[in-house]
């Protein structure tokens, strides 16, 4: 069915029912279409499935109009796009009191690269292992937490680069002893970062280096 | 669903038919006397499928959403809590320190309001060592705490058979041709989750396990959905290790690591199973249960502290259930309490006055009544006491009910006013079972010597049945009429032979 024609049928069962209109559930400013998110002021974050994404999503919306999806599963920022964020209509069965909901929520932009190879660090040369994603923050930044190894405990914060449509990760890494990996696909995006050497795919930290440090991703234009 | 909407249709003429002939003695409708009901006015112009109630010591009411967000109510204010939550399905209060404890699809997450605002800015996860697909049916419900500070939770399998679920990807263990599976690690599975945050799976075979209680012995219990292998809507004690019926989430089970689910026959799977301590008779008294609430409330509720009461999502109303313990393990009985309340009904909590806050959502699954999504109070005066099956006790020889009030004598004049059917249910794969082995039983009543409150039923015995007792032309000595005139006993187990 066409999105408008289920917006009409949504309402007028509503109106039928005697109910309220349906509003969107986040209290910012929205678009016409309650279920069609678009961060305004404030990051918005926002847990789902996700159509082609993880089903442990965490769906960051940036008012600048890039937006991620971060993995609590395998914790990393597993995808980006641009423009508008989320139609999360179908996690909420558009409201409509036949829709049980629970259909992974879909992106509206346009998909951009963040060069996702799957967990991304690693310590003193070895394949991560016990990796447990801890929670994340919403306020004052929008961070993540995880460890790994049993001991590596990392603090993720992700925004929009500036300029341009990229995002930056601030990294905080504790109870690394050796040296450390970040890895991400230097085919598929361009990188700098404030620490660290660039081995092409793999960022070289010494584990001093990784205590704070900065990535900023642009997706290569081809 | 067709199901369903057959049964939405039938309650539809119901309530027609209540409106035209007025009030007939035994009306679809139930309200007892002393009870009222207030609908709280939910956020404006939110969708608040509520979806979880829990209840701080000051009386803040905190409420989960299915729509991902957390509210606190502080009669009549509202704050937002939380949002973006992941189709939360449990909430607690955390007593060590006031944060707000939540399980949504994906994990079991402490809400940390850090800078004094109300409002949650981090989102600890304290446990997500379950699998999780995007499957819609994979939701995950809660949650009840022991005395030891230990947390439980129950899972739902996967929708895996193609023909309902679209698609092919999920179709992992089902068992013998059945319509739900497990497309990710312990699905159907209820679980612990220790103060320290570890997981242990706890009990298996659960299908679509909607809400958790426990009451003042520590003993859990949830309510599972009818549905493949499970004949009828039912009432659950939780025990580590037990196995409820559900054959797909025994994939997850050490002792069947290998082993192919569908070469093991139903029969094999029944010797297994341990049967639900009390049926909640599918399209008469439930489609979709709820929570089971404790009464706690030691008399401020009315005269049924110590039971539990249950809604269902379906018929919009809620129940109240009775047990006792018969050879060790829980059995008992279960009534309808008050219908409908305009929309289903799935979570209930307790304030300190006694007034049951109820939690309500329709969306999905439909529900009798013209609201989509609820929350309601519902108070007792404090002194109204309605005529009610207290409770229902099996005997040697048949049952004792106990009434509310004491009976008026003239009801023994004619025994058809006892009317007792039983029937038992088949356990197999397919989508609920019909009544099998329907009796009409002879019964022989009489008032108990010493309590006129008291009815003794003689009637023959048999175990695994579901015994149904319609009664009519009861009222109190006083001429209070009975409000809700049907029963049902669970009979797993007979009373040991004094």
């Amino acid at each position: 069915m066409h999105k408008t024609s289920i917006i009409l049928s949504v309402l007028g069962l509503m109106a039928a029912l005697g109910c309220e209109l349906a509003i969107a559930p986040m209290a910012q400013a929205q678009p016409a279409n309650p279920y069609h998110l678009k961060p305004s002021g404030q990051p918005m974050v926002i847990r789902s499935f996700l159509k082609d994404g993880p089903a442990r999503s965490i769906n960051v919306g940036f008012p600048e109009g890039i937006h991620l999806s971060f993995d609590a599963q395998v914790p990393r920022v597993a995808l980006a796009w641009t423009g508008d964020f989320l139609d999360i209509g179908p996690d909420r069965g558009y409201g409509n009191a036949n829709d049980r909901g629970g259909r992974p929520a879909v992106i509206l932009g346009s998909p951009v690269s963040v060069g996702d190879l799957g967990f991304p660090f690693s310590h003193s040369g070895k394949e991560p292992s016990h990796i447990e994603f801890l929670g994340y923050r919403i306020h004052p930044t929008v961070t993540f937490y995880y460890k790994f190894d049993g001991a590596i405990s990392v603090e993720h914060t992700v925004s929009p680069a500036s300029p341009g449509q990229g995002l930056t990760y601030h990294f905080k890494i504790s109870g690394a002893t050796d040296a450390l990996s970040f890895r991400l696909n230097a085919a598929q995006v361009n990188y700098h970062s404030d620490k660290g050497q660039q081995r092409g795919s793999h960022l070289l930290l010494s584990s001093d280096e990784a205590r704070d440090f900065s990535i900023h991703v642009f997706p290569r234009k081809n | 669903m067709k199901q369903l909407f057959q049964h939405i249709n039938l309650a539809a003429c119901l309530l027609l038919s209540i409106g035209i002939v007025g009030a007939a003695e035994d009306t679809w409708e139930k309200f007892p006397p002393g009870y009222s009901i207030e609908k709280i006015t939910t956020p404006v112009g939110v969708q608040f499928g509520v979806s979880g109630l829990a209840m701080d010591r000051h009386d803040n009411l905190f409420v989960c959403t299915r729509e991902g967000q957390v509210w606190k109510f502080s009669d009549p204010n509202w704050l937002l809590v939380a949002e973006g939550l992941h189709e939360p399905l449990g909430i607690l209060v955390e007593e060590s320190t006031g944060h707000l404890l939540v399980v949504q699809r994906p994990e079991f997450t402490r809400l940390i309001d850090e800078n004094g605002d109300g409002k949650a800015d981090f989102l600890q996860t304290i446990s997500d060592d379950w699998g999780l697909t995007d499957n819609y049916h994979e939701y995950a419900f809660g949650l009840v705490h022991d005395k030891d500070g230990n947390y439980y939770g129950t899972l739902n399998t996967s929708l895996s058979w193609p023909g309902w679920a679209g698609s092919d990807r999920w179709d992992i263990a089902r068992v013998h041709d059945s319509k739900m599976g497990r497309a990710a690690p312990y699905r159907g599975w209820s679980f612990q989750i220790s103060p320290q945050g570890t997981f242990t799976p706890w009990s298996a075979g659960l299908r679509s396990p909607a809400g958790l209680g426990i009451n003042n012995s520590g003993d859990i219990f949830y309510t599972d959905n009818q549905g493949d292998w499970n004949a009828s809507s039912s009432l659950h004690q939780i025990v580590r290790g037990r196995f409820h019926g559900h054959p797909s989430s025994l994939m997850d089970h050490p002792d069947f690591a290998g082993k192919d689910l569908n070469s093991i026959s139903t029969e094999d799977y029944h010797k297994m199973w341990t049967r639900p301590a009390v049926w909640l008779p599918h399209g008469e008294l439930a489609n979709s249960p709820g929570e089971p609430t404790f009464d706690k409330t030691q008399g401020k509720f009315g005269p049924f502290a110590g039971q539990f009461f249950i809604g269902d999502q379906t018929m919009s109303n809620l129940m109240r259930v009775s047990l006792e313990k018969v050879g060790g393990e829980y059995q008992g009985a279960v009534w309808n309490f008050i219908r409908p309340l305009e929309c289903g009904v799935i979570r209930q909590v307790f304030d300190s006055q006694g007034r049951m806050y109820v939690g309500q959502t329709g969306r999905g699954w439909r529900s009798a009544g013209k609201d989509v999504f609820g929350l309601r109070r519902i108070t007792w005066d404090g002194s109204t006491v309605p005529m009610e099956m207290k409770n229902i006790r099996l005997t040697q020889k048949g049952f004792r009910i106990v009434f509310t009030h004491p009976v008026d004598e003239a009801v023994f004049e004619n025994p058809e006013n006892f009317q007792v059917e039983s029937w038992g249910y088949l356990y197999h794969a397919n989508y609920g079972s019909p009544k099998v082995d329907e009796k009409k039983l002879p019964v022989d009543i009489r008032r108990a010597p010493n309590n006129p409150a008291v009815v003794i039923i003689d009637l023959p015995l048999e175990t695994e049945k579901v015994y149904k007792f319609t009664l009519s032309g009861i009222q109190s000595q006083t001429g209070v009429p009975l409000t809700n005139s049907i029963g049902y006993y669970t009979l797993n187990r007979l009373k040991a032979p004094r």
